[in-house]
């Protein structure tokens, strides 16, 4: 094997190692959102097909595949349908909507957790594998994990975080909120472009939670 | 393959291949990223020569040669200082990595994609949808378990709710059909006139078998665009496919299933080819699929020969009108949670409403007990509000209100109405006996009748005060006195008459 081509491999070979627990970790969340969607008696999402592990459900083929390929620290997985109206208990649906938005970063960062936990034990029996592929791994699924469930809560309109608002809103805002959730690309790009001005950087905090993490877990 | 086991297994190999992968990735030579965990793992086991500081990175340089680089420390000076303190050498790198033209070029790349997305979203939902949705089916989908309906909520049709049992037993044990070699029906149709019960029938069939069901208008299918309506079947029946059992319920099917070749031209190719589709799906399925078309409709007489014939709608059941048993048992299903007056026998009622339709009879149900609330609120306001409580004589209100007679005419009636357009005062008294579809009688004295209906106040039994009956349920008028007017009170032309006059 020449270096080149063995090189290109490794490079491929880092890039999975990124996006398997990404897709992965994207399935897991928008399950939970299906599912939570279905508890509260609203089945859209089931009838597509969506209340399923099963990542090609989810997969998104820019947003899933194309951009975290190219190595953009950023991505998406296609939106899980919900209907409000048919959840029961009457109501507005606003606190439905907002219990099935948050189930997606709390099972993100359920993921992380349970991933500390892996982290730790793997450090207690075999420390060597803790820093090696094993821990790599799961340092990695920590970190990642993280971000998913911060960066899905901020509170801009495509993101989970917007029930939160959404929820929260009185009334005689609402109509100022809705135009703003119509032009959901409005606010993901009014967002990041703030986020760079002001030189906050959602990723690096995530970074220093999911390190702390690993830090804990490794004693 | 099962939708669960196709998940497990793709997380399975998902896993598999990042199991291998994680290996070959920390193998790497030219040192790739690794995590914060080998950082502390290596400085911990003393294997950690140096630690360059990248722009945002640390390249860490091991004892035996081996350098890779942990990504993004910036924010956390602290582990600086550890490793200060853990006595490794940090030096800063000389070239900072550029990050602003990656930021740049990254931002610059997600708007450019975030606006074609919202391009391709806009152009989808300008129309509302795009012309493809017009072929998928727009059939509601009901959850097993979500129809409460049980052919207990449906009174009468005794033989047809057994004929039904069949199917159901067949969607819930296939086993037992099929190994005594028996195929049931793949259709079923169901026919009568308005308000017999037929959805309710589907719905019931639906509730006791606790599978999916689909419901669908046959009028749905048919639009604008020859083929539409054909590729909204294939697409019904793959999707009933994919749940099966299930029932599938298309109503008033005669809006696709008229005979073929009776329209003028090629108007009705659409049509045609819907009704094509619908043959060959309803031949179409694998005999182990437990599927089962029910299809409502009450123009049986306009249906193509093709889809009666057997293999296809082979069990047609015919929904008459309710005979007194059936009317009292519907009567007392829809009166449940009603507070009838106690002694109240609403068998009583039935006796009075031949040739209502078990629509009727629940609009008869609830226009008594509207009428009863309607009492008491009316009644003394000062005192506690008694309960309403619905009697006779509501029922007897309503049925009138029901036969779209006023109860002006009552009025009418006692100033001898001359007109003879709207309806037949008869100018004399005439004491008849009415021979009734449901093969009862009723002897009695006709107050009048008008195109559709009779008004007759029958000799017993004493309670009676008048009934309505309508002309079509008459099947002979016998006078029993007053003969010369028991002509106008013929029963209508098209009607299956043996009119007798004595």
């Amino acid at each position: 094997m020449s270096t080149d081509v063995q090189t290109a491999f490794i490079w491929f070979a880092n890039k999975l190692t990124f996006w398997i627990p990404f897709v992965l970790s994207l399935s897991v969340h928008e399950y939970c959102h299906a599912q939570a969607a279905s508890w509260l008696g609203d089945n859209t999402a089931e009838s597509e097909g969506r209340l399923t592990l099963d990542p090609a459900a989810h997969i998104d083929p820019i947003g899933t595949v194309l951009l975290p390929l190219l190595g953009l620290p950023f991505g998406w997985a296609k939106p899980v349908p919900v209907n409000p109206a048919n959840f029961r208990g009457g109501g507005d649906g606003r606190f439905g909507m907002l219990f099935t938005a948050m189930a997606g970063p709390v099972s993100n960062a359920a993921i992380a957790v349970v991933c500390t936990g892996l982290l730790a034990l793997t450090a207690a029996v075999a420390p060597g594998q803790a820093g090696g592929p094993v821990g790599s791994v799961l340092g990695l699924t920590i970190a990642l994990n993280v971000s998913l469930a911060l960066f899905n809560l901020l509170p801009v309109p495509p993101l989970d975080g917007s029930r939160v608002v959404e929820w929260l809103c009185p009334d005689p805002l609402r109509p100022a909120w809705n135009w703003l959730t119509a032009r959901s690309g409005l606010g993901i790009a009014a967002l990041l472009v703030s986020l760079m001005l002001f030189g906050i950087d959602i990723g690096g905090w995530a970074r220093m939670l999911g390190d702390a993490m690993v830090r804990a877990a490794m004693g | 393959m099962n939708p669960r086991v196709r998940t497990f297994f793709v997380w399975l190999f998902l896993l598999c291949l990042l199991a291998l992968l994680s290996v070959i990735a920390v193998m790497d030579p030219s040192a790739p990223t690794r995590g914060y965990e080998s950082l502390i793992a290596d400085v911990q086991s003393g294997a950690v020569l140096e630690v360059e500081v990248g722009g945002d990175d640390l390249i860490v340089h091991l004892r035996d040669g081996v350098a890779y680089t942990v990504s993004g420390f910036a924010e956390d000076q602290g582990i600086l200082a550890w490793l200060d303190d853990s006595g490794i050498a940090v030096y800063e790198d000389r070239s900072s990595a550029p990050w602003l033209l990656p930021a740049v070029l990254g931002l610059a790349v997600l708007v450019g994609v975030v606006y074609a997305l919202r391009r391709r979203q806009q152009a989808g939902t300008a129309a509302g949808k795009t012309i493809f949705d017009m072929r998928r089916s727009n059939a509601r989908q009901l959850k097993p378990g979500l129809e409460q309906t049980r052919f207990a909520d449906v009174g009468g049709h005794e033989e047809i709710k057994e004929a039904l049992g069949d199917v159901v037993d067949f969607l819930k044990e296939p086993a037992r059909w099929t190994n005594a070699g028996v195929r049931l029906p793949r259709g079923v149709l169901l026919e009568g006139p308005p308000g017999g019960g037929k959805t309710l029938l589907a719905r019931a069939v639906a509730g006791e078998a606790g599978a999916p069901f689909f419901v669908i208008s046959a009028s749905e299918f048919v639009e604008m665009f020859v083929g539409v309506g054909a590729a909204r079947i294939r697409d019904l029946f793959e999707t009933a496919r994919k749940v099966s059992p299930a029932v599938i319920f298309i109503d008033e099917i005669d809006a696709v299933g008229r005979r073929r070749g009776s329209g003028l031209g090629t108007a009705h190719d659409e049509r045609e080819q819907t009704l094509n589709q619908l043959l060959v799906c309803l031949d179409g399925f694998e005999p182990s699929t437990r599927l089962v078309v029910i299809a409502a409709t009450n123009r049986s007489d306009v249906l193509d020969r093709a889809l009666l014939r057997p293999g296809r709608f082979d069990l047609r059941l015919t929904l008459g009108f309710p005979d007194v048993n059936a009317r009292a048992q519907i009567l007392k299903i829809h009166c449940r949670g009603k507070p009838l007056t106690p002694g109240l026998d609403l068998r009583l009622v039935a006796e009075a409403t031949p040739g209502a339709s078990g629509a009727t009879l629940e609009h008869l149900c609830n226009e008594a007990g509207m009428r009863a609330v309607r009492r008491s609120r009316k009644a003394d306001r000062s005192a506690a509000p008694a309960p309403a409580t619905i009697t006779v004589d509501d029922f007897l209100g309503a049925l009138e209100s029901a036969s779209k007679i006023e109860r002006k005419f009552d009025a009418l009636d006692a100033l001898l109405v001359e007109s003879t357009s709207q309806f037949t005062q008869p100018s004399g008294e005439v004491h008849a006996r009415l021979a009734l579809a449901d093969g009862s009688t009723i002897d009695g004295r006709i107050v009048w009748a008008d195109a559709s209906y009779v008004k007759i106040v029958p000799s017993a039994p004493a309670g009676v005060v008048a009934r309505l009956i309508p002309k079509s349920q008459l099947r002979g008028v016998e006078a029993l006195a007053g003969t010369s007017m028991a002509d106008e009170i013929r029963p209508d032309a098209w009607a299956k008459s043996r009119t007798e006059s004595a």
